[in-house]
């Protein structure tokens, strides 16, 4: 029973509510004949197909997701730089209005730049589900970001210390989705009927 | 001829199914149908993927029954072909008759 309260989950957040519910219905109904496998299998290839589908219906409206998706990251972890750095700068006594100071490279900035991936990325995904209404357009953008900051994470392999990079820009990357996933949620709890 | 897009045939599948099972049509019973007439057995996911197109394409509708216990009390979705459905998998079946027509297979000639 736990299983399926958790495989509705999942689907719910790729179609409609009472769908998911007897979607898993059916599952569970020839379920009992196949096992937990066969169930689980179905649920996770059912989610994926949905996804897929989205992708497969309108691939330019997907790809356009996705790159407004990049471009609202891009913007957002800009934004927080100038608001949230800059005023670190000021009250550490420094004049530099963009970017960090060596001087001042301390835990408390490490901090911050988790804080900033975290955000935007949560926000990022929140955006995109919302205007695009599909998981399909923020997959497309973790992709998109994630070739866009290549660069980066090229940078970061490098670096002397490179599990913290590299850990940050993952859970960047997580919160992209976890963001959808809020949003997604938000919506089916008030969503009419979708049959 | 249709000015409709044209129906894939796991599309024609599916509705030739729904038809058949009438009252009764919903994932199950509808993948347990397709199965025994062509022995091809459907994932479910591409079935269900499948119905929720056809839904959007106004080819059929879906309502729900009611909550069975062996289901975990959750319900049916049974699904009916709209009168749009209806002519388009029949269209399309008078493609297949056409270009069948005329043509020896299996030993035999198809009028």
């Amino acid at each position: 029973m736990r299983s399926a309260i958790a495989a509705e989950w999942i689907l719910s957040l790729v179609t409609a509510p009472d769908r998911a519910a007897a979607t898993v219905g059916d599952l569970m109904e020839e379920g009992s004949a196949h096992g937990v496998g066969w169930f689980w299998s179905n649920v996770l290839r059912t989610a994926s197909g949905h996804v897929w589908r989205d992708v497969s219906d309108s691939p330019l409206r997907v790809l356009g997701f996705a790159f407004a998706g990049l471009l609202a990251h891009i913007v957002l972890c800009l934004l927080y730089e100038f608001l949230v750095n800059n005023t670190w700068n000021r009250l550490a006594g420094h004049s530099g209005w963009w970017g960090y100071q060596p001087a001042i490279y301390t835990a408390g900035i490490y901090a911050l730049t988790v804080l900033k991936f975290t955000i935007a990325g949560f926000l990022t995904g929140w955006l995109v589900a919302a205007r695009s209404e599909s998981l399909a357009a923020v997959f497309a953008a973790v992709a998109l970001i994630a070739v866009c900051f290549a660069e980066t994470l090229y940078r970061v392999a490098t670096h002397p210390a490179p599990g913290f990079g590299l850990a940050v820009f993952s859970a960047m990357e997580m919160c992209v989705v976890v963001g959808a996933i809020f949003f997604r949620r938000r919506t089916a709890r008030r969503q009419p009927s979708g049959t | 001829m249709s000015s409709a897009a044209p129906l894939g045939e796991f599309e024609q599948v599916v509705l030739l199914a729904i038809l058949r099972l009438d009252e009764n049509a919903y994932g199950v019973t509808i993948r347990a149908e397709i199965t025994a007439c062509t022995d091809r057995e459907p994932a479910p996911g591409a079935l269900y993927t499948t119905l929720d197109r056809l839904q959007e394409k106004g080819l059929v509708t879906s309502r729900l029954g009611d909550p069975t216990p062996q289901r975990g009390g959750r319900a049916k979705r049974f699904f009916t072909v709209t009168a749009a459905g209806v002519r388009a998998v029949t269209e399309a079946q008078r493609s297949y008759q056409r270009l069948m027509k005329g043509l020896r297979l299996l030993g035999g000639a198809h009028a």
